[in-house]
């Protein structure tokens, strides 16, 4: 049924509809977002990621290519822009551009969101590498095994394996860390 | 800590509102860039198309059904729900053409259709519709004041005005009011037998020349046949009796014995001669018919339909 409504939704977004545009919009947008601050834990980089993970989203479906999985593809490109953005990082900071960034942004909410993530990264951490993404993805993004195998390009049965290992290992950190 | 709070930390991590304002709006500018609606555009295409069919579907309709009626009408005759249609079809071409040859050409046209309406009704009262016979009476006194009207007019073009010694009325108050004898407001009474008894062929050659010769603005040669029409219809003008107006009872009675002992009221019909006759043999026919069956009717002892007895 959800596969149905995602086909319907992709075939309306590909005819420009707004409406299924806000539909799609307003269902991803938190969740990538919140993927790539994870990542970035600079709020204006990840909102200028997330804009752009869905404009290459929308530039991929005007070329008439098929996405078999909606979200599983939006993670993916995300995930990707985030590699590039760390790529070329230290070609884009500049002086002009930090000022401005001062200016906008809410600092105790900066603060308070970069102490979550670096809480959250601090019981991660304890993690096998192999462990951290595939955990991260499924009981954080809520994402089923067969599209984190999508994403990272492993298995279904490898990703399932390693996230219940890696859960298994995250709860025994807790209970030590308590 | 356990797994569950971790995740509600992470899930607590949101965008700025304002900035997820400002998101929108650039994905959304960037959609409909790179994605331009075609649903939308097609309906409304077609939705702005929809007056416009609409409105031509409409004319289409009207224009059809219009011109429909007035082809179905044209072969009315009076008595038909149509031929108001007919008429109004008429006087609406004469009013819409402004040449004054071109109106008198449309006139005789118009003159040609009555006399062809008389042939039909005569045809049909000689089957005995009664009805028929009425309408034929009325349309053969409009036939004779149409033609009248057509003289004049043409006499107008040809000769001049002062030449006319009789004042001629308005060409409306010519035309018998069909509603008038329908309401009763003329004497018309089933005994009295007015027949106008046409000779058609003759008529009806007349009209044609004059049409032909009102097409080549051939306009005194017109007048004069147009003359001779009116001196055709003159001499066979339906004879009519006096109006009987019955004022009580005794009257009826006296009638009533008067037509017992054979005295018949005066026919129209008798006084025609033969030579003139050609289009009214039928009506004569008709008439003969029907004093026959008066003469039967009255042996029987039936009592003579009168306008009181229809009034009853």
């Amino acid at each position: 049924m959800f596969k149905i409504t995602e086909k319907i939704l992709f075939h309306q977004i590909r005819n420009g509809d707004e409406q299924a545009f806000t539909i799609f919009y307003n269902r991803y947008k938190t969740k990538i977002y919140r993927f790539i601050y994870f990542k970035v834990s600079n709020e204006e980089k990840a909102d200028d990621l997330t804009n752009d993970t869905f404009i290459k989203v929308f530039r991929y479906l005007r070329n008439g290519e098929e996405i078999e999985n909606f979200q599983a593809f939006l993670y993916k490109t995300a995930r990707n822009l985030v590699i590039d953005f760390y790529r070329t990082r230290k070609q884009e900071v500049s002086l002009e551009d930090a000022k401005e960034v001062e200016a906008d942004i809410d600092v105790s909410k900066e603060v308070d969101d970069k102490i979550k993530v670096e809480t959250i990264n601090k019981y991660l951490s304890g993690l096998s590498p192999e462990y951290i993404k595939v955990v991260k993805l499924h009981f954080f993004d809520e994402l089923s095994f067969k599209e984190i195998a999508e994403i990272t390009g492993d298995s279904e049965g490898s990703v399932r394996m390693r996230a219940h290992r890696g859960m298994a290992q995250l709860k025994k950190q807790l209970k030590e860390r308590d | 800590m356990e797994v569950r709070e971790l995740r509600k930390l992470y899930k607590s991590i949101r965008q700025d509102s304002v900035r997820e304002q400002e998101s929108h709006d650039i994905v959304l500018n960037s959609f409909r860039e790179m994605l331009p609606s075609k649903t939308k555009l097609t309906y409304n295409f077609y939705l702005s198309l929809r007056p416009v069919a609409v409105s031509l579907l409409a004319f289409v309709f009207v224009f059809v059904a219009g011109f429909g009626t007035i082809a179905v009408a044209k072969n009315t005759v009076p008595g038909d729900i149509l031929y108001p249609v007919k008429r109004i079809a008429e006087k609406s071409r004469i009013v819409l053409v402004f040449d004054k040859s071109k109106k008198a050409v449309l006139r005789a046209e118009i003159l040609t259709n009555r006399l062809s309406e008389v042939k039909v009704l005569t045809e049909k009262a000689k089957g005995g519709d009664k009805e028929s016979e009425l309408e034929l009476n009325v349309l053969a006194q409009n036939f004779t004041n149409e033609l009248k009207v057509l003289t004049k007019q043409i006499g107008d073009q040809v000769i001049e005005p002062q030449a006319f010694i009789t004042p001629f009325p308005e060409e409306e108050l010519l035309y018998i009011d069909e509603q008038m004898i329908g309401q009763g407001s003329l004497p018309v009474q089933d005994k009295r037998q007015v027949f106008t008894v046409m000779p058609t062929e003759d008529l009806e050659k007349l009209l044609s020349e004059t049409q032909e010769l009102l097409a080549e603005e051939n306009l005194a040669l017109a007048f004069v046949k147009l003359q001779e029409a009116e001196k055709l219809v003159q001499e066979q003008e339906p004879v009519t009796e006096p109006d009987v107006v019955v004022e009580d009872s005794e009257e009826v009675e006296n009638q009533a014995e008067e037509e017992t002992q054979g005295v018949l009221p005066v026919q129209p019909v008798e006084p025609v001669i033969e030579d003139d006759i050609s289009g009214s043999v039928g009506q004569i026919l008709l008439k003969q018919e029907k004093e026959i069956d008066f003469q039967v009717k009255i042996e029987k002892d039936s009592p003579a339909r009168t306008g009181m007895t229809r009034e009853q």
